[in-house]
């Protein structure tokens, strides 16, 4: 620029006839001319005038200088991609799952969860029962009212003894225990077990076997003595007497199996022909010390005529103490439950079952085939005509169920129709018992996978749970919007301006935060019931006054200092001030204590599901949560499952909120 | 210091007065719920409403009172018409029968024509026993744990622990007792699956409190555990435990001498803010494990929120909630000067 003027003053000197044409000498004394035009003249700017470049390299932002810190923290970012994980199922599982949540089907109650195909014994639908389930040895399975032998697989048998009656027990002792006497004497009081009373004539042979047991036993009981003896009565000058008569003069101890001549003894004692009342029986005597007992497997008595046997021993006799105990009435005769014969055997004593022998069996037992497999159905008439109509059999109703016949395999659900059955009426109609292929039947193409398994209502627990998760996560969610909002304008108020402001400010929150927050919770559901609304009020009553107070903390830090006093002096109003000077830089911290409050308001939420205070109507994770703790024993999974999930849930929102909260530190701003 | 306690504790009793007033007017405005039993313990009970104050008995109809809550006839043939007093009459008669006789009022539906004080006395020992046992093991092993991993840290000791830390802080304790059910109780059955009866054996009883215990003390032990690292490891880093080291003590005696106590300045307050809390029960775990304490007492007082609300119970025991509350929030104040002298609580500038 200096030498350009010097030479345009030099030119000019030299008085030209062109003024825009100038010459110069060089070092060597040569001259040389230049000629400037208009045109070579730009302005720079026109209207622009720029005191300062902007930085050619870009400078990093806030939230870009945040993001690089949490990227460091690797735990922070697993919790953040789980959680993201989460948030994808919570919104796509329940668009795209297909399966419904309504529909209650108990067909599919229950089923475990699967992944693989059966057989691999791991998350694979089938349940390894290692309780023990009773075996019925006539149908060789399990228990079959509640398991169905098909799906039943590594079945191993055991055998046990048992002191209480069961169906399919066997055998065992009726124990007979004379309870422990503290006053009196024990002669006074014996205890007795008798038979009912029935008729019999001397003329025939009557004999009564006892099966004794005297080897080991259990429990707080010692043997006692007994004797057996014979009740009959007696017409004696129109007086009723009933005389006793003993086998045996002393009270004995041999415990063996003992046939008794009945009719013998009561020849011997002067009586004979017929005896309208007659009743057998064993006297125990009691002890001062212990319970005394007398076991036996079976009383039998015989008679020589085989008719009288037949009648009336039967109400005597049993053979199976187990039957007997357990008071299982097999058939009627006359109205007498024969069968249970120890039940008419009256007693001042105790009868108790003792060793009653049984089998019992663990083993794995796969849920899916038990629901989808073949089931016996019965059939009606719209369903069948439905089928037939869809061509997938042909069936005559006329003609029961020889006619049927499967036309397309893949797609008829029914294999067999076992019997049919006409109801009459206004609207004549018919049962086809069927065997069916339950699947089919409840319209699958194939049997379903339920990867997490089904509810006690047939209900998949993959897609409820998730279902439920969004409510959850919505009401997680909203509160922590709101609180955020209410929160950051109260506490920027009351710390911005202070004073009487925030004493009284400051006052109302502490009454109102020393509620505690269950009483605000029970008032809102008893005033306003168990809906959405209403938790989200109770949680955004109680749940803003955090925000506040992290928000007018930070007020009182950031209001002094030197950067608002400048900006206050340049004129900017209190609005301003709030929200673009110290709002930014307590941001951070608020919206970690935000995040922070998603899973308060999940656990909140579940806290009161436990309580049985869970919203009303809809199937919140709280709910799910704490309605299958009731099948903590039975289904386990149903429980184990989203309390897994709700831990790795919280977890992870734990970690992400920990290097968020790091992260979004403005003093740790370009640290690493 | 004696009036700024004073001041705390008459500032406790009118934010308690309100909290409770407001409580109780409230739950007031609901329908009142009618008791349970035969005619003879209702008329029992509407007389001692009667009076408590919180009814009126009239023996014609009285239509300016609105409609009778029930219509019952004694003994002697009379008809007694009861009728439910205006609120704030009724919260004024409550006001009065607290103050001069400390009556709370009887209880409703759990335990007809009961004083609720004696039912809440009957069921404190349990909720309290359990929660001083978690706290009889939380503190000694929360600090050790706490104090180990501070010793340790960044070495493989301090990210264990505070992995475990990370857990058990986040997983809620009503997750914890189901998997501590499934483990111990269903499939190992160590333990009882629910809290024995009175009738249970000294065994028994003993064995019912570990899924209890267990479950609470691990959230509390790891928040301890926590507070004293982060504490810890700040103290740690100070420049008056470089002069205590420079001025010749040995590690342990800086760490016992100096670190550890100046890193307790904030945690004890804490700690009794939490020892004093807990008395008010966890209601969830409660509930859970069938444990007849307060929290269960709450849930049985609400019962199915609508006719057969227990009023004077559920007001007793909201009002024992909220009083151990604030009096954790005064105690943690006041302790922060009796451990530190350079805090003066109410202090002027």
């Amino acid at each position: 620029m200096d030498l350009l003027i010097l030479v345009s003053e030099w030119g000019q000197r030299n008085n030209m006839e062109k003024n825009n044409v100038f010459v110069y000498k060089d070092s060597e004394l040569k001259e040389h001319a230049i000629t400037i035009e208009q045109s070579d003249f730009e302005q720079v700017k026109i209207e622009k005038r720029s005191f300062e470049r902007k930085f050619e390299d870009k400078p990093t932002t806030f939230a870009k200088d945040a993001f690089k810190r949490f990227l460091k923290n690797k735990s922070s970012v697993a919790g953040g991609i789980i959680l993201g994980l989460i948030l994808l199922l919570v919104i796509f599982v329940p668009m795209f799952s297909g399966f419904s949540t309504d529909a209650i089907t108990y067909d599919e109650k229950f089923l475990e969860p699967k992944l693989f195909n059966a057989g691999t014994g791991f998350w694979d639908g089938t349940k390894y029962i290692d309780d023990p389930v009773t075996y019925d040895e006539a149908t060789e399975s399990p228990d079959p009212t509640y398991y169905r032998k098909e799906a039943v697989s590594e079945l191993k048998i055991f055998e046990g003894y048992s002191n209480s009656y069961a169906v399919y027990n066997k055998g065992g002792y009726v124990r007979f225990v004379a309870p422990q006497i503290f006053s009196g004497e024990p002669q006074d009081r014996l205890y007795k077990i008798e038979s009912a009373y029935f008729t019999l004539d001397l003329a025939n042979q009557y004999n009564m076997e006892v099966g004794f047991y005297g080897g080991e036993t259990d429990g707080d009981y010692k043997f006692g003595s007994y004797k057996t003896y014979v009740i009959a009565y007696e017409n004696a000058e129109k007086k009723v007497v009933l005389h006793k008569y003993y086998f045996e003069d002393e009270f004995s101890q041999d415990f063996t199996t003992k046939t008794y001549d009945v009719t013998k003894l009561l020849t011997d004692n002067g009586l004979s022909g017929s005896i309208e009342y007659v009743a057998f029986g064993i006297d125990q005597l009691p002890s001062k010390e212990y319970n005394s007992q007398v076991l036996f497997d079976k009383i039998v008595v015989t008679s020589s005529d085989a008719t009288e046997q037949e009648e009336i021993f039967d109400i005597v006799s049993f053979t199976d103490a187990n039957y007997q105990v357990g008071g299982v009435k097999k058939e009627k005769r006359d109205g007498i439950e024969v069968k249970n014969n120890l039940a008419l055997w009256t007693s001042n004593g105790n009868k108790f079952l003792y060793h009653a022998y049984y089998k019992y069996c663990n083993f794995r037992y796969d849920t899916y085939l038990a629901a989808y497999g073949h089931v016996t159905r019965v059939i009606t008439k719209d369903k069948m005509r439905e089928y037939i109509k869809a061509k997938y059999c042909t069936y005559d109703p006329s003609v029961g169920p020889s006619s049927f016949k499967v036309l397309n395999e893949e797609k008829c659900p029914i294999v067999e129709v076992i019997s049919h059955k006409d109801i009459s009426g206004t609207f004549p109609d018919y049962e086809a018992t069927c065997i069916v292929l339950n699947y089919k039947y409840l319209g699958y193409d194939k049997p379903p996978k339920y990867i997490f398994g089904t509810t006690d209502q047939g209900k998949d627990l993959f897609t409820l749970m998730f279902k439920g998760l969004r409510t959850s996560l919505l009401l997680g969610l909203i509160t922590s919007a709101v609180n955020f909002i209410i929160g950051i304008i109260w506490g920027a108020i009351s710390g911005y301006f202070g004073g009487w402001v925030d004493i009284f400010m400051e006052r109302f929150t502490d009454i109102l935060g020393r509620v505690p927050w269950m009483v605000i919770m029970t008032l809102c559901i008893l005033h306003l019931g168990r809906n959405f609304a209403t938790f989200a009020l109770a949680l955004c009553l109680t749940g803003w006054m955090g925000v506040a107070g992290t928000t007018r903390a930070q007020f009182y830090r950031f209001k002094g200092r030197e950067y608002v006093l400048a900006s206050r002096t340049l004129g900017a109003s209190d609005v301003r001030l709030i929200f673009r000077h110290i709002l930014p830089n307590s941001l951070g911290t608020l919206v970690t204590s935000t995040v922070f409050m998603i899973p308060g308001v999940i656990y909140s939420e579940s806290t009161l599901a436990y309580l049985n205070l869970g919203m009303n109507g809809s199937n919140t994770f709280g709910v799910i949560l704490a309605d299958y703790r009731q099948y903590l024993s039975s289904a386990t999974y149903l429980v184990m499952i989203p309390a897994v999930l709700m831990a790795i849930m919280m977890v992870s929102f734990n970690l992400f909120g920990n290097g968020l909260r790091d992260a979004l530190n403005p003093s740790l701003k370009g640290s690493d | 210091m004696r009036r700024y306690v004073l001041k705390r504790i008459i500032l406790i009793l009118i934010t308690a007065l309100i909290i409770l007033s407001l409580t109780f007017i409230l739950i007031k405005l609901l329908p009142p719920g009618k008791p349970a039993g035969t005619d003879d313990q209702r008329l029992a009970f509407y007389l001692k409403q009667v009076g408590l104050g919180y009814m009126i008995d009239f023996d014609i109809e009285m239509p300016q009172y609105g409609t009778p809550l029930e219509i019952l006839k004694d003994g002697a043939g009379r008809l007694h018409y009861f009728y439910v007093r205006p609120v704030m009459e009724q919260y004024f008669v409550w006001i009065k029968n607290i103050v001069t006789k400390w009556d709370w009022g009887t209880s409703t539906i759990v335990a007809v024509n009961q004083s609720c004080m004696l039912i809440i006395a009957e069921r404190l020992p349990v909720t309290i026993s359990i929660n001083l046992i978690v706290s009889a093991i939380a503190v000694p092993i929360g600090f050790g744990l706490g104090i180990w991993a501070a010793l340790k840290k960044n070495k493989l000791t301090d990210h264990i622990i505070s992995t475990i830390i990370v857990l058990f802080v986040s997983i809620p304790s009503f997750i914890v007792i189901v998997f501590l059910l499934v483990l111990f109780a269903y499939k190992g059955k160590f333990v009882p699956t629910q809290w024995p009866s009175m009738q249970a054996t000294p065994k028994e009883k003993a064995l019912g409190y570990i899924i209890p215990v267990v479950s609470l003390s691990a959230g509390t032990i790891c928040a301890y555990a926590r507070w004293v690292r982060a504490e810890l490891t700040e103290v740690m880093a100070s420049e008056f435990l470089l002069l205590a080291r420079t001025k010749g003590l040995t590690r342990t005696q800086s760490i016992v001498r100096h670190a550890l106590r100046n890193s307790l300045v904030p945690i004890f307050p804490m700690l009794i803010g939490e020892i004093i809390g807990a008395l008010s029960g966890s209601m969830v775990l409660e509930q859970l494990y069938g444990i007849p304490g307060i929290g269960t007492l709450y849930i049985k007082a609400l019962g199915d929120l609508k006719s057969n609300i227990d009023f004077n119970l559920l007001m007793v025991d909201m009002a024992l909630v909220t009083m151990i509350g604030l009096a954790a929030g005064l105690l943690v104040d006041l302790s922060y000067g009796f451990i530190d002298p350079r805090i003066r609580m109410g202090a002027k500038k």
